[in-house]
């Protein structure tokens, strides 16, 4: 069956999980650490992607929404992949238009408004996945028509993919701060008022911040459809915003490198736990560990070490 | 059709569970610029330590009642010392993923004392009376004007009532009230006047929780359970309310918790959407106020 | 940023990430150390458990674990034969996925029994057990399973839904109630029944006024109620799971609702978490389906009261089918030579099916016996015959129950008209 099995095989998944969760945290990085954006829509965006690569691509013959059926991966004659296909753009776009539609209202709020706001436009997303069934099979959930399930190379091809994806996503965003564009949005972070008073429309500026961390989050989602290959509303409900957040935060604010660190670093936290199973004996102490071990290590972190691992000084609380 | 009445009187009623917690959210917002995340958790961890007193161990109700608040502003108070004393200094960001990080563990201590399998009180079930029943053709509907209540709900109604009372006369009548509302306006010159910050942060953290453990008594009591995840799941609605009513403000976040309430009740109202919807009804309306009056219906003032 | 710090960074970063895959790495060479399992040919074969100790179902993976340890203890009762590895799914797909990868792919378990949870079944089939031919056992009820592309390696013991909502439509029916409104838990689960009531109930001449979906983690259902309500419907069919539904039969009680309509639920609803948390008064009357074994309706009685004897606590009608469901793996684990997934497949499917001597869960030992001595068996559970057919699903037959004084009385068969 696969070429590559054994304990080899679950390190590669829990290598991919902690890919997607750098992607993830990468846009997650660059509405919070780069431009100071308060986004708590990350579960939502992440959903998005994940359920609009799964309509799109439903298999010949299944219901589609809006009749639309677009082939999701395609494999040319030598048996690799072809980077990229529709359905990653199709929800990249679908992304895009929410992301412009949510933060109209919401960008010009202070900070902490922009927290809840943001939340609870999550919340109705997550509330118009489950709803509307003839979209998404609501609450029973939907299969992802995933080729590469099942061949050879399916955990190689899908670690490889999310690596890609996570290069393409660096380069892009490395380039963008450097950028006088990225130079602007740390001045938005540092001081909105005194780089409106330098004449740059804040609120654009802001605006196009929000919108591509956003699609970045939701690329982050077509993998995970590739990953666990059945969606359901109750995947992406808001304690993953919260994780994400701990990983950015964690890897340390601002930073790029920081942010892939703290995804390897969240993926690592939430599978550690499993092992200490094996040590503790009472099943309900081992299985709740992982949160007391979660909540005692972001106590501690934020204490000793509150920009975290990488990130700069200055940013740190703020 | 269902009657507007008893849709409005349901939204006074889970609205003042929502006070309940939001006023002491606001306290502490006000006083200490964050958000405590935390809140949710001592609402369950309230619940729990009553249904330890009054089931458990047998001792009549309200004492139980009564020695949990007791202990939740303990609590409050340890939390603060323990943990947010080192923070003073620290961004509001820092301070707010310290007490995500406090809920978790206050989260997973319940989970691992209790397990996870839902509990009541088990107070005696009454049925409400039918108070008015009827309703007047319009046209093609009926505008229904029926009401049904228990004297738990009006004794819930009147808790939330008495509470908000109290916190006002707290603040505008106790030399510690105003010095807290001192303290929220301007800290440093709050400091130079000689008022104790700290010890106002304490007493805010005590009253906060103490606010909060009354809630989440009344929430086990309403809805007849307890579970883990009971604190976090009315935090969204506490913290929409608290919005709504401005940071910082315990009279907007009273007025901000009935409306939520009365907005997610009247879910049930608009065609289409149903009861389903109901959380994002609330938002919609958190965001339209937004849109009329950004800082919120009461913009952040103590007065 | 300067150019030194970037190279400070560059390399605190790289050292950080390096120790922090480096530990991943070693937790996971390490744990494999530790864990030691998966032997195959003699000694304690060990079936890996994926559930959900955390989560929405948390409280049915509790009622799991209990159940399968209770089986085991028959199994195991001459020596330690069959172990049992769990792993939380959190009732999550994507960390159920991991947790099975660590079950098949880290410790290398030829068998799983995997998710409550349809969702979390779903993905974990899709995910880990077909792409590595592993054979795999679920909770998950819903028909999705039934017709999965799997090469027969998902089965259940556990009736699919729809035969589950066709019974509750002809009780509905039965009992005189020609509209109800139907109050569902919004997910996989309550989704699947409810459509599929409504569409048997319907095809009987039945109304359905309003199709009512709620979340759980709310502590107030009254807007609910109201919509389920305001069709002014004889009965209400509630789809729910306990806490919930502790929740709703408080408030309907209070709101007048009792009076006027007649409760109907399903199984979910039926057990110690809602008569020990809901006053009697609020769901006298009630009546429901459950799933029921059509004869040995004496081994299902004896069954709870082992539990009563062990646990102190009457089981739900679910526990009945993970304590079968148990027994099924464990018995292919002991039947077999070489414990791995394709002769556990081809083991799985005789032995729960009518051919050879039937055997009940106080005659396991003698099962195995048998087993061992290559004779065919038939195991009979305390939840049915429990004969997978060709799909991986078993048959449904499904009993009535009432509540009378606050506790849940069983009544008669149902024969479906649907």
């Amino acid at each position: 069956m696969a070429v590559v099995t054994g304990p080899a095989a679950f390190l590669l998944s829990l290598l991919t999980t902690a890919v997607i969760f750098s992607v993830l945290a990468l846009g997650l990085n660059l509405q919070w650490g780069y431009t100071g954006l308060f986004n708590f829509s990350v579960a939502a965006f992440w959903a998005i992607g994940a359920y609009t690569a799964a309509i799109v691509t439903r298999a010949p013959g299944a219901e589609t929404a809006f009749g639309l059926n677009l082939p999701y991966l395609w494999v040319d004659a030598f048996g690799v992949p072809v980077p990229f296909p529709a359905a990653v753009i199709v929800a990249a776009a679908v992304s895009a238009v929410v992301a412009v539609i949510i933060s109209i209202p919401t960008l010009r709020l202070r900070a902490d408004y922009l927290a809840i706001a943001t939340l609870g436009l999550a919340e109705t997303i997550r509330l118009v996945i489950l709803n509307e069934r003839w979209l998404t099979e609501g609450g029973q959930g939907m299969a992802v028509q995933n080729p590469i399930t099942g061949t050879a190379l399916a955990n190689v091809t899908l670690f490889a993919l999310a690596v890609l994806a996570l290069v393409l996503v660096y380069a892009v965003l490395v380039r963008a701060i450097d950028s006088p564009w990225g130079r602007v949005l740390k001045g938005i972070r540092e001081d909105e008022d005194a780089t409106n008073a330098l004449g740059k429309n804040t609120f654009r500026f802001k605006m196009q911040s929000f919108v591509i961390g956003s699609v970045i989050i939701t690329i982050g989602g077509t993998l995970t459809a590739l990953q666990i290959n059945y969606l359901v509303p109750q995947q992406f409900n808001p304690e993953w915003t919260f994780f994400v957040w701990i990983a950015v935060l964690l890897g340390g604010t601002g930073s790029n490198r920081g942010a892939i660190l703290g995804g390897f670093v969240l993926a690592f936290l939430l599978e550690v736990p499993r092992y200490l199973n094996d040590l503790i004996p009472y099943g309900n102490v081992a299985s709740n560990s992982r949160l007391l071990i979660i909540g005692v290590l972001i106590i501690v972190i934020m204490t000793f070490r509150p920009q975290g691992l990488l990130g700069d000084e200055g940013v740190a609380g703020e | 059709m269902v009657s507007i009445i008893q849709v409005l009187f349901d939204g006074v009623v889970f609205g003042s569970i929502v006070l309940l917690g939001a006023v002491g959210l606001s306290l502490l917002y006000g006083i200490g610029n964050f958000a405590n995340f935390a809140h949710g958790e001592l609402l369950a961890v309230s619940a729990y330590v009553t249904y330890l007193l009054f089931v458990t161990v047998g001792l009549p109700f309200l004492l139980a009642a009564a020695v949990t608040v007791g202990l939740t502003a303990l609590l409050g108070v340890g939390i603060d010392r323990g943990i947010l004393q080192i923070h003073r200094d620290s961004g509001s960001l820092t301070k707010l993923l310290v007490t995500v990080g406090v809920a978790f563990v206050l989260r997973s201590l319940i989970r691992i004392v209790w397990a996870s399998e839902p509990r009541s009180y088990r107070l005696p079930l009454e049925q409400g009376t039918q108070v008015l029943e009827g309703g007047i053709p319009l046209g093609i509907t009926t505008f229904r004007y029926d009401l049904f209540m228990t004297t738990d709900s009006l004794l819930v109604v009147g808790l939330g009532g008495a509470c908000a009372g109290a916190t006002h006369l707290f603040l505008t009548r106790t030399k510690m009230g105003v010095a807290m509302r001192a303290t929220a306006a301007n800290r440093s010159l709050s400091q130079v006047t000689g008022i104790d910050t700290d010890v106002v942060a304490r007493i805010a953290w005590a009253l906060s929780a103490g606010l909060a453990a009354i809630g989440g008594i009344a929430l086990a009591v309403s809805s007849g359970l307890l579970y883990p995840r009971m604190g976090f799941d009315i935090l969204l609605l506490v913290f929409a309310a608290v919005i709504l009513g401005g940071i910082g403000s315990p009279y907007g976040a009273m007025v901000g918790a009935y409306v939520i309430a009365i907005a997610q009740e009247a879910s049930v109202l608009v065609p289409g959407v149903g009861a389903r919807y109901r959380l994002a009804v609330a938002f919609v309306i958190l965001f339209v106020v937004l849109l009329v009056k950004p800082t919120g219906i009461a913009g952040g003032s103590w007065s | 940023m300067a150019d030194d710090s970037h190279g400070q960074e560059y390399s605190r970063r790289s050292f950080v990430k390096t120790t922090g895959v480096s530990a991943a790495v070693g937790a996971t060479a390490l744990s494999g150390c530790l864990g030691g399992i998966a032997g195959s040919g003699g000694g304690t074969r060990t079936i890996g458990a994926a559930i959900p100790q955390t989560g929405e179902l948390s409280e049915f993976g509790a009622h799991y674990e209990r159940q399968s340890e209770f089986a085991l203890s028959f199994v195991n009762e001459d020596s330690e034969r069959v172990a049992m590895s769990y792993e939380d799914t959190q009732t999550s797909p994507n960390v159920g996925v991991t947790a099975a990868q660590k079950l098949v792919n880290q410790d290398g378990l030829p068998m799983l029994f995997a998710g409550l949870s349809s969702g979390v079944a779903l993905a974990i089939a899709r995910s880990v057990a077909i792409p590595n031919g592993t054979l795999m056992a679920t909770g998950g009820t819903s028909s999705k399973i039934s017709t999965l592309d799997d090469d027969d390696l998902v089965f259940r013991g556990s009736p699919p839904t729809q035969f589950q909502a066709r019974a509750l439509a002809t009780l509905v029916s039965n009992e005189g109630v020609s509209s109800t409104a139907v109050v569902f838990i919004n997910n996989d689960f309550g989704g699947a029944i409810s459509e599929e009531f409504k569409s048997a109930y319907e095809q009987i001449g039945g109304t359905v006024t309003d199709m009512v979906g709620y979340e759980s983690g709310k502590s107030s259902y009254r807007s609910q109620l109201n919509a389920a309500t305001a069709g002014d419907p004889d009965g209400i069919v509630f789809i729910a799971y306990p806490k919930a539904f502790t929740v709703m039969a408080k408030q309907a009680f209070e709101m007048g609702i009792k009076e006027d309509v007649q409760y109907f639920a399903n199984e979910a609803v039926k057990g110690a978490d809602v008569s020990d948390n809901v006053d009697a008064q609020a769901i006298n009357g009630m009546k429901g389906t459950q799933p029921s074994p059509p004869t040995n309706r004496d081994i299902y009685q004896e069954f709870i009261a082992a539990n009563q004897e062990e646990y102190g606590r009457e089981p739900i009608v679910w526990e009945a089918y993970y304590f079968d469901t148990t027994v099924l793996c464990a018995l292919a684990a002991v039947a077999v030579d070489s414990y791995e997934s394709g002769a556990l497949k081809e083991a799985v499917y005789p032995l729960s099916r009518p051919e050879g001597t039937s055997y009940n869960y106080k005659q396991i030992g003698d099962a195995i016996g048998a087993l061992e001595n290559g004779e065919p068996i038939n195991y009979d559970g305390v939840s049915g015959s429990v004969d997978l057919d060709d799909r991986g699903d078993v048959p449904g037959s499904y009993r009535q129950w009432e509540v009378v004084d606050g506790s849940f009385e069983l009544g008669s068969f149902i024969d479906s008209q649907v």
